[in-house]
């Protein structure tokens, strides 16, 4: 078991170790001014479907520096999926988002917006860190529990119960912030004055007019047409191509 | 005036005495004169009859007429005479050169017509030079004059307030400044003689030209600048006359250019000539600690719109509004000076920091171009101070904050900010998931097979009791051979009761013979095989106590491997 610990420790320390030197090189280009270079190498590490935040948030400086704040925000929204209480990115998603036009407010309020809350306080990788932990944990003390002395068996069994409960429950949190970054559930409008339309066809009549930059909720989809809302009862459709998934 | 009205009339006296007839006579004072003289015409007569003034067409009335009349009585042979002297007089000016008449005036009494002689008058040149000028002209007017009508924003232009005459005397009795609006606006002093007068020539007359007051003004936004008039109430009094002049100023535009692109970061609106100098009062200090930084800019410019020196600090460096010094003067080449700005600052935290370098950007209109200044940049050092822990004095919403950028992301190194895959779904998630159920049902499945093995070991044991048996028997075969009994009856009695152990699974040594043999009966043990068996036991008890000598080692050897024989295929 101490060596299951051990593995877990030193499998998240190299996890995905990005190459740091690109990263160095790209930090490089950005403070000499070069964004579009510094853009394309941060965008290099992002190949194969990586996700990290850091470079999200770099690549987000990065398209605000090439006045390009529709990509940016994206970026910025990216990376705060990753680390939800990033105090620095929170600041810049808000100041990049003040030259946008439409002032909704798409993030989820109520109850559901606290347990949203709960869910983010914790980076994803610490919600399923800690579950896979405490049922290792659990695991452990149930195996002992059958080879020790009956009293000490029955605290062994108790507390081994009590972490698979607790175990368990953390892995719906990590489920449902995994399920929201792999799931493309919001997108940015890229392009201003975006006609939102009833029905996903090109002919039906517009619901409502978002302009670029606004965050939206996506809520079903198909090849060519995502449901959206911006976070009220305002529902309609987007054409795909319209949006940033993010 | 009026005495030589008297002396006139008394003239007239002797006529109407000796005569007594009707008197009518017209007269001037002069008959040659300047053209920028004046002279009087009296016409008079001793009746009241109708009188009908001449024509004065080639003169220019400057006073008059003015009726009055006269009362005389006398005493002549005692008879009372009363003589009635009636007269118009008139205050002409020429026109011009040349010779001119005056008209016949027509008095008509009683029926008849009388006329009076017309009157020649030589008008010659002026004996003041200025009076050949246009004499309809106006004789006063105030104006609003500015020194230039092209400036840059923030470039200064001087506005005159002047008033221009030619009267013989004029004095200010009131006036009214409009406020100008799109500008700044600073009273040129003067000094202690005040702005000289001057002559000037305006439309071919000169006019004396009194400076009423000079303004400097700088232009707040470009585009098209009106100045309004003013308005000035003048008592002037001409040759003759005294009168109130209502006057009306010009007005005036400026066009105000924008200044060019290419505005430097450190520019805030100073426009003309600046020198900067920075100063910092010490260079280590405590944290809570004050330190004065001074920048003093001096120069000639638009002060006025220089409010203060935007510089970046290090976020634990706290400062506030600007205590600011002017020394301004105004004069017609602008403003003259400095200002200077000191800022209190204060450090919240121990540590070395830079501040400055300070940088204030000008615009030069001569040169038409942007000059940065820069100051050097000043390193402090800032020690723990006592109070550090303390919270600070100054409340967070008194901070101001400028967000003008975005925050830089932070440093690969940054642990907290690792790029990172999703641990969630990565297959090692999964793999570190599922150890622990698959430990815990590897160790049930491990449990479950060595509690099997442990019947094995019980059923190899009895399987090899018999084995046991018959190696421990060969030793006491042994100790037979070597003659020595007792051990040969200790090895007998160890290979008997170990059989029986490991065969029935019980500890035999201790039992009563009625147990063992219930026992070894309920195992299926004839009865013969018992009795032997215990008789064997018996028999190895009693020579370990030295009571068998007799009895034949080898005998009970071979008796003992055939029972055991025995016993084998019985038990089960």
């Amino acid at each position: 078991m101490k060596r299951i610990i051990l593995l877990l420790l030193v499998f998240s320390a190299s996890y995905c170790h990005a190459d740091e030197s690109t990263f160095q090189q790209a930090d490089q280009l950005y403070k000499s001014q070069q964004y579009d270079s510094a853009r394309v190498l941060f965008e290099s590490m992002l190949a194969e479907d990586k996700q990290s935040a850091i470079v999200f948030f770099a690549l987000g400086n990065c398209y605000y520096r090439l006045s390009d704040p529709v990509t940016a925000v994206y970026y910025y929204e990216k990376a705060i999926k990753l680390d939800p209480n990033n105090p620095d990115l929170k600041a810049n998603i808000a100041f990049v988002r003040k030259q946008f036009k439409d002032k909704v407010n798409t993030d989820r309020s109520g109850i559901s917006g606290w347990v949203f809350s709960i869910v983010n306080d914790n980076h994803p990788n610490k919600w399923s860190g800690t579950a896979v932990i405490l049922i290792n944990f659990a695991f452990l003390s149930l195996i002992l529990s059958r080879f020790l002395s009956a009293k000490k068996s029955r605290i062994a069994f108790i507390a081994g119960s009590v972490a698979l409960v607790l175990g368990i429950s953390r892995l719906i949190p990590a489920w449902y912030q995994y399920s929201s970054i792999t799931n493309h559930d919001q997108g940015i409008v890229k392009t201003d004055r975006t006609e939102i339309k009833s029905a996903p066809s090109e002919n039906s009549s517009t619901v409502f007019i978002l302009s670029e930059g606004t965050k939206v909720n996506i809520t079903e989809s198909n090849e060519f047409w995502l449901e959206v809302n911006i976070g009220d009862a305002n529902v309609g459709w987007i054409q795909r191509e319209q949006i940033l998934e993010i | 005036m009026k005495s030589i009205k008297y002396i006139f009339l008394l003239l007239l006296l002797p006529q109407q005495l000796l005569a007594q007839s009707v008197q009518f006579a017209a007269r001037v004072s002069r008959n040659s004169l300047g053209v920028d003289e004046n002279f009087q015409l009296e016409i008079a007569t001793n009746t009241d009859g109708k009188v009908t003034l001449p024509d004065l067409s080639s003169f220019r009335i400057i006073g008059g007429p003015n009726r009055s009349s006269f009362s005389s009585t006398s005493f002549s042979n005692g008879q009372r005479i009363q003589v009635n002297t009636y007269s118009w007089t008139y205050w002409l000016m020429p026109v011009k050169e040349g010779e001119f008449t005056i008209g016949a005036a027509k008095l008509i009494f009683e029926g008849k017509e009388y006329t009076t002689d017309p009157i020649k008058i030589k008008v010659g040149k002026a004996k003041d030079p200025s009076f050949y000028q246009d004499n309809s002209r106006q004789q006063i007017f105030i104006s609003l004059r500015t020194n230039r009508s092209k400036v840059y924003e923030g470039e200064p232009v001087v506005v005159s307030y002047t008033v221009n005459n030619r009267l013989m005397r004029a004095s200010i009795e009131d006036h009214e400044f409009p406020n100008q609006t799109g500008c700044w606006m600073q009273i040129i002093d003067p000094g202690q003689k005040g702005w000289p007068s001057y002559t000037e020539k305006s439309e071919g007359m000169d006019y004396q030209v009194t400076i009423f007051k000079k303004e400097i003004l700088y232009p707040n936004s470009f585009g098209t600048l009106k100045l309004k008039p003013y308005k000035m109430k003048i008592l002037g009094q001409d040759r003759f006359f005294t009168k109130q002049f209502d006057l009306n100023s010009n007005s005036a535009s400026l066009e105000v250019l924008p200044l060019p692109q290419g505005k430097p970061e450190s520019f805030s609106g100073a426009v003309g000539k600046f020198k900067m100098e920075a100063s910092i009062n010490k260079t280590e200090l405590k944290t809570n600690d004050g330190i004065d930084l001074t920048v003093k800019i001096s120069g000639n410019g638009n002060f006025m719109f220089i409010d203060k020196i935007s510089f970046t600090l290090p976020s634990d460096i706290e400062t506030y509004d600007p205590e600011i010094k002017e020394k301004l003067s105004y004069s017609e080449s602008g403003t003259n000076g400095s200002k200077e700005f000191r800022y209190l600052l204060i450090p919240r935290k121990k540590g070395k920091y830079t501040i400055g370098p300070i940088r204030f950007s000008y615009f030069d209109p001569e040169k038409k171009q942007y000059f940065t200044l820069e100051s050097d940049a000043f390193p402090i050092t800032v020690l723990k101070g006592e109070n550090e822990d303390q919270p600070s004095m100054v409340q967070s919403s008194e901070v101001e904050i400028i967000d003008q950028d975005i925050r830089h992301y932070p440093s690969y190194s940054n642990d907290s900010f690792q790029p990172d895959h999703l641990f969630f779904g990565s297959k090692l998630f999964y793999f570190l998931l599922l150890t622990g159920p698959m430990a815990y049902m590897l160790v049930i499945f491990i449990g479950r097979k060595s509690s099997l093995s442990e019947e094995e070991i019980i059923s190899n044991k009895q399987k090899k009791a018999s084995k046991f048996a018959i190696q421990q028997l060969e030793s006491a075969r042994k100790a037979l051979d070597k003659g020595d009994n007792s051990t040969f009856y200790a090895e007998l009695w160890k290979a008997l009761n170990g059989y029986l152990s490991n065969k029935l699974l019980i500890e035999i040594s201790g039992m009563t013979k009625e147990n063992i043999r219930s026992v070894m009966e309920k195992k299926g043990a004839g009865a013969i095989e018992i009795e032997a068996f215990l008789r064997v036991i018996e028999l190895c008890e009693l020579a370990r106590f030295g009571m068998a000598q007799s009895i034949n080692g080898i005998e009970i050897y071979h008796e003992t491997l055939s029972l055991i024989d025995q016993l084998e295929s019985q038990l089960k």
